[in-house]
């Protein structure tokens, strides 16, 4: 039995070394606990990110059934459930009944659904129909028809129905209930958002009880629907696996297949990109946690090492009062398996709560942190390990003959050092060389284990380096000797014969090196994280926002911010290949973040090139226009000529109709005008239909003069005639068209195939409009590109400066004027997103303005959140485990390093009382001590800073630091020079204080007395 | 006749490797009857501690024969070694603080001393407390032994050494580092233990006190026994070659490389100075 009294006594009077191995003890067994704890937390955190990032059919599946609405939802429901039984983690279903009702009047048709508790989500003026027969109308199906609550309806095929309310749709649609259906039900009141989309054609839907639905005709055909969704605040990392099971086998159900029932999801794939965090984080936590678990079992090792020489004397004591080999075992390993049984619980407690604190930091928050079966196994496995270091370390002391431990005799322990030294090279070499031969450490490949990289290549080097100090010493020591510096031949003697020095470097080094190598790999991540999401994001702040009817994007921002420094407008476009940023450029400049900025181009200078001057736009603001055309000839006859007008008021062009034109003659032309003031784009002479489709339009038309009607009246118009630069001829196809102007008139000469319009556009915009791209799609080339405009059709651009990255968009953003490309898209913009970026700290203060102007805030988006949820991936986290405990593994050496110089001192007492009794000064056996304490600190952390730059160098940029790498912007894999290099001196100075002190303690300590004791 | 204690017969002990041996003991012949008290006497690097050690199962020897009570310590095991020393020896050693653990209280050092014989706990602290107040130190039972001074030290190590009731005590220069008064407190409790419980003391020392107040007193010198003294009067001792080591008294006589005629008379050998040099 290990007698635990005389050990606590034992332990308190040895409380610094001991306080020193018992927290070793506890960061070993916490650094293997934390892993676990900080793994398993991670996954449920990447688990939760990746379900609640995922679009609705990623996070859910529907099934959907055609068939009669009256008798299908009840089978499908029995089949359903029996195929889900086993799936867990699910909310109960929303389920519909969709049914189709048509208006003769309206020529339009429209769902009629019943929808699980769909009036929860709605906001209903009037009252919910509860009863079979009742329907509530959308306000625009209920304006176009003229209903009101209360009001029977007659919709053929389903009776007469009653409407007890009217709703509006849901401000802020709750995915998981609406499960991407909105653009079925809602496809007027959403219009701008299901154009994209090429939503449901006809009106929205009619809402109804589940009754009206069961008890219609058999012959009314529909879809029944039945959404599920994942329970988010339930599901375990354990129920992923399942889940990947069970989904495809649903999805390819023959049950539900045999009755036309189609399952869809897109679990799956969210299932996979789950999958692919936790594996780029299972690597890296074991390589992190198993290397900084071996370092501090070799912490353990050299400290016991110490400390069980320092208690030599005690162990000789009790074999000479008759102890046997066991009673002297346990009695020597008394202390520290005692220090090792407190470490067990208190280094689970530490790692836990250190995995808390991570989790706190970087984790999704919310995400629960426990301590895992695993890492209680980690801890008593790493317990285990330090009881074995202890033993490996105490077995001298133990085996020692009394007598050889009272003569201090070595017996040639030192000659066998070059094996372990021979091992732990051969061990680092063959590693690097495995690393480096396989290809894992490669240019074509990242891998996370290339983190065993920096352990592997500090180990190396301090293993050589730790032979080198003693040999230069020993050399130094002759000098210094013969020169007769006391101080200097002291400390450099005792460095030379040292062992301590050897094993102090060792450990200092690795040590240092993945602390060096941590930290430059953090701060390279950081870096990286931030310049992606600003890159990703724009802008410090970006709001997508949805204008209230009757307001431009560009003018409610111009009213939140005034200044037009803080606030800027952005519209883009997205289409498969490229994005279209539609901009103000002076703001936009300003506001947004540049990770590149394009070369050549000042601020201004690029904003300017941007927005070149153009004609102003040809408005028209009154109720009629008059138009004076002389015809000289024209065929085939009946031609008519429209002029396209952009409104404020509705999207895209307005045809205001001028009229057919004769073959020939002086002609005046009058069309009311609507929703102006209004903008002309342009003049289009199309052929009648009844034309056969093989004739040719062709003719010459000179336009004279142009008036609009307005309260005083009808007044003439600049509409540019005498300028043939303000127009253009923009006529498609095979046509031959010449255009001039004069005092005269602008004379148009046209020849074209009919099937083709004639058409003479107003210039009000660049034919191409000026662009910034970037360089991912235009191959680092200037000139003309086709992307995609506000519309969603071609928008011809000239890209005048192609940049690595493109705020928004980095790898295939195309900035232009947004101005400009309105009038490109024809003032069709409401596919467009409409998006507000801020400046720094300008969101908080402008939102609020926004909403003021019944702006609707749909998200917003911050580039320190984009950031973080970037260092939420698994590499990410990964490498802050490896920084965390690296740091504390380097913090820890140190000590240990400076608590083991100590202790080897102490048992110098003796020498250095001797040393003082034959006159030597306190102030030269002080300067001996430092200087040994510094030399041996100094040279294991610059060896090891040394080798984990040379780890960085190596290996940094094949670490995985993120899931997918984007095309751009270019991570940079070089850390803050000033900031790494403040952060790795301050650790030096701190180590050389905490050496130096230890040095002073010890040489003010020396008393003439210790000579009475034995020497240890 | 009482039983022998200790016995050495051509007791030969070598320290070192190949090429770097230092003869300590060259045939030591030397016995302790069970309840005597012996003191080793000699100069320094005589070989006295390394009999001492030897005696104490710490070393084996080189050659010869060396016996505790009947049994020979050449062969011994270390755990043999173990169990006769926590048995039937006690080690007094030079150094006061090495004989002690200095943050255990001086109770908890007899009886750490006794923790591996099998008594009752009661009965090893009733004996822990008799020893301490027979070596003064009832009252400090409870200090640390690092706090007493080197006297109390050496008498607290004279307890622990008691402590198993050992037949027979080695101590290793055991005054050497206390002052005359501590000194002969330590020598009267060595006498007290071979008065009162019969133990047979072997004390190695360069104080003549220690000489005078222990019965018999072996002096070595260069390895071998070279000289006794019994009741005062100081004998030359023959060695096993038939060597003999004079007293410093006679060398004054015979100087060593002098020639002298060894003659036996009626009474025994008289020893004459021949006028011849060694050249």
């Amino acid at each position: 039995m290990i007698p635990f009294a005389g050990a606590f006594r034992g332990l308190s009077s040895r409380a610094g070394s001991n306080a020193m191995v018992l927290l070793v003890a506890v960061v070993a067994v916490a650094a293997a606990a934390a892993g676990p704890a900080y793994y398993s937390a991670s996954q449920r955190s990447i688990l939760l990110d990746s379900v609640a990032r995922a679009p609705v059919i990623g996070r859910g599946f529907e099934v959907t059934q055609s068939g009669s609405v009256s008798g299908t939802l009840q089978p499908l429901e029995g089949e359903v459930e029996q195929s889900v039984s086993g799936l867990g983690s699910f909310h109960a279903p929303i389920e519909a009944i969709e049914g189709t009702g048509y208006l003769p009047a309206l020529l339009e048709s429209f769902p009629i659904v019943w929808r699980t508790d769909v009036c929860a989500h709605l906001r209903v003026e009037g009252a919910c129909p509860t009863a079979k027969g009742q329907v509530m109308a959308s306000r625009s199906l209920a304006a176009a028809n003229h209903w009101t609550v209360g009001q029977p309806v007659t919709v053929p095929d389903w009776g007469t129905l009653t409407v007890t309310g009217i709703y509006g749709p849901p401000p802020r649609p709750v995915p998981d209930y609406w499960f991407d259906r909105e653009c079925v039900y809602f496809p007027v009141e959403f219009a701008s958002e299901c154009s994209r989309s090429g939503g449901s054609p006809g009106g929205d839907a009619l809402f109804t009880p589940r009754s009206t639905l069961q008890s219609a005709a058999a012959a009314n055909q529909g879809t029944i629907v039945m959404d599920f969704i994942l329970e988010q605040s339930r599901m375990r990392t354990s129920d992923v696996k399942p889940l990947s099971a069970e989904i495809p086998g649903l999805l390819d159900n023959p049950m539900l297949g045999m009755n036309q029932a189609v399952v869809t999801s897109n679990i799956p794939a969210t299932l996979a990109e789950v999958d692919r965090g936790w594996s780029s984080l299972e690597v890296p936590v074991v390589v992190v946690s198993a290397q900084l678990l071996v370092l501090a079992w070799l912490l353990l090792f050299l400290l016991v090492t110490d400390s069980a020489a320092a208690r030599g004397p005690e162990v000789a004591l009790a074999k000479l009062r008759g102890r046997g080999w066991w009673r002297t075992l346990s009695f020597g390993l008394s202390e520290p398996a005692t220090i090792l049984a407190a470490a067990f619980p208190a280094g689970a407690a530490a790692g836990w709560g250190f995995a808390v604190l991570l989790g706190r930091a970087l984790l999704r928050p919310g995400t629960p942190v426990g301590l895992p079966g695993l890492g209680w196994g980690a801890a008593a496995a790493a317990t285990a390990g330090g009881l074995a270091a202890v033993v490996f370390a105490s077995r001298r002391t133990l085996r020692r003959p009394v007598m050889d431990q009272w003569r201090r005799a070595n017996r040639r322990a030192n000659d066998r050092t070059w094996v372990v030294d021979s091992v732990l090279l051969t061990a680092a070499a063959a590693g690097l060389g495995e690393l480096l031969v396989t290809g894992t450490v490669s240019s074509a490949h990242t891998s996370a284990l290339g983190l065993l990289v920096p352990g592997l290549l500090g180990l190396a080097v301090a293993v050589v380096a730790s032979r080198l100090l003693p040999f230069a010493s020993r050399i130094a020591a002759g000098g210094s000797g013969r020169r007769g510096g006391l101080v200097a031949f002291l400390s450099l003697r005792h460095i030379a014969r040292r062992p301590a020095g050897t094993r102090t470097t060792i450990m200092l080094a690795t040590a240092f090196a993945l602390a060096t190598f941590s930290l430059g790999s953090w701060e390279v991540d950081q870096a990286n994280y931030r310049t992606l999401a600003d890159a990703q994001v724009g802008a410090p702040a970006v709001a997508t926002v949805e204008v209230p009817e009757g307001h431009t994007l560009a003018g409610v921002v111009a009213r939140a911010d005034p200044s037009g420094r803080r606030a800027t407008p952005v519209q883009t476009y997205s289409s498969q290949d490229t994005t279209t940023l539609a901009v103000d450029p002076r703001s936009w400049v300003a506001i947004a973040t540049w990770t590149s900025p394009p070369a050549g181009y000042g601020r201004q200078a690029l904003a300017a090139a941007l927005d070149p001057p153009e004609p102003p736009p040809l408005m028209l603001e009154g109720d009629e226009v008059r138009v004076h055309i002389d015809v000289s000839r024209l065929s085939p006859a009946r031609s008519d000529l429209i002029l396209d007008v952009d409104t404020s008021t509705s999207p895209g062009s307005t045809p205001v109709d001028l009229g057919v034109l004769p073959t020939s003659g002086v002609l005046t032309r009058t069309a009311p005008l609507a929703g102006c003031p209004c903008r002309v784009q342009d003049f289009t002479l199309e052929a009648s239909p009844q034309v056969p489709k093989t004739a040719t339009l062709a003719g010459h038309v000179v336009f004279t003069g142009a008036e609009v009607h307005g309260p005083s009246g009808w007044k003439p118009i600049d509409a540019g005639f005498t300028d043939a630069s303000r127009w253009s001829d923009r006529s498609v196809g095979e046509s031959r068209r010449a255009l001039s102007a004069g005092a005269g008139g602008l004379r148009w000469t046209f020849m074209m195939p009919v099937v083709d319009s004639a058409v003479l556009g107003s210039v009000n915009r660049p034919a191409r409009l000026p662009a910034i791209a970037s360089s991912a799609i235009t191959g680092k080339k200037t000139g003309p590109l086709d992307a995609v405009g506000l519309n969603g059709g071609t928008l011809k651009v000239d890209v005048i400066s192609a940049v690595a990255s493109v705020p928004g968009a980095p790898a295939n953003g195309v900035v232009v004027d947004g101005r400009y490309a309105t009038i490109a898209a024809d003032n069709n913009t409401i596919g467009a997103v409409q998006q507000v970026w801020f400046a720094p700290g300008a969101a908080a203060t402008i939102l609020p303005r926004l909403r003021s102007e019944g702006v609707g805030i749909a998200g917003v988006q911050t580039a320190g959140a984009a950031a973080a949820l970037l260092g939420r991936q698994g590499p990410g986290l990964a490498r802050v485990l490896f920084l965390a405990e690296a740091a504390a593994a380097a913090l820890l050496a140190a000590g240990g390093a400076v608590l083991g110089l100590y202790l080897f001192a102490r048992r110098r007492r003796y020498e250095m009382a001797a040393l003082a009794a034959t006159g030597l000064r306190r102030r030269t056996l002080l300067g001996a001590l430092a200087s040994e304490q510094l030399v041996v600190v100094a040279f294991g952390v610059l060896v090891g800073i040394g080798a984990g730059l040379a780890a960085m160098a190596l290996a940094l940029r094949h670490v995985p630091e993120l899931l997918v790498a984007p095309p751009a912007p270019a991570l940079s894999y070089s850390p803050p020079a000033l900031a790494f290099a403040g952060v790795l001196a301050a650790v030096a100075v701190v180590v050389a204080a905490a050496a130096t002190a230890a040095s002073v303690t010890l040489a003010l300590g020396v008393r003439l007395d210790q000579l009475r004791e034995p020497p240890a | 006749m009482s039983s022998l204690a200790v016995l050495c017969e051509g007791l030969v002990h070598v320290y070192g490797a190949a090429g770097e041996e230092v003869t300590a003991l060259r045939g030591v012949d030397f016995e302790v009857s069970d309840g005597e008290t012996v003191a080793l006497l000699g100069p320094s690097g005589a070989g006295k501690s390394t009999l001492l050690w030897l005696l104490a199962g710490l070393m084996r020897p080189t050659a010869g024969v060396v016996e505790v009570y009947g049994r020979s310590l050449a062969t011994l095991t270390r755990a043999q070694a173990s169990s006769m020393r926590l048995r039937d020896v006690g080690v007094v050693l030079q150094t006061p603080a090495r004989n002690l653990l200095s943050y255990e209280t001086a109770m908890g050092n007899v009886l750490f001393a006794q923790r591996p014989t099998r008594r009752p706990r009661r009965a090893k602290r009733r004996r822990a407390e008799a020893l301490l107040d027979a070596v003064g130190l009832g009252a400090a039972a409870h200090r640390r032994a690092g706090r007493l001074s080197g006297g109390e030290q050496q008498r607290l190590a004279v307890a622990v050494a008691l402590a198993n009731g050992p037949r027979l005590l080695l101590a290793d220069e055991p005054t050497s580092q206390l002052d005359r008064d501590s000194a002969r407190a330590v020598l009267e409790l060595v006498a007290a233990a071979n008065r009162d419980l019969g133990t047979t003391v072997v004390a190695v020392t360069h104080d003549p006190d220690v000489g005078v107040a222990l019965g018999r007193t072996v002096t070595i010198r260069d390895g071998r026994v070279g000289a006794e003294g019994r009741a005062g009067e100081e004998y030359v001792v023959v060695g096993r070659d038939g060597t003999v080591q004079l007293p410093d008294d006679v060398l004054e006589i015979l100087p060593p490389g002098s020639l002298a005629e060894a003659r036996r008379t009626a009474e025994g050998v008289e020893l004459l100075p021949v006028d011849r040099r060694y050249p």
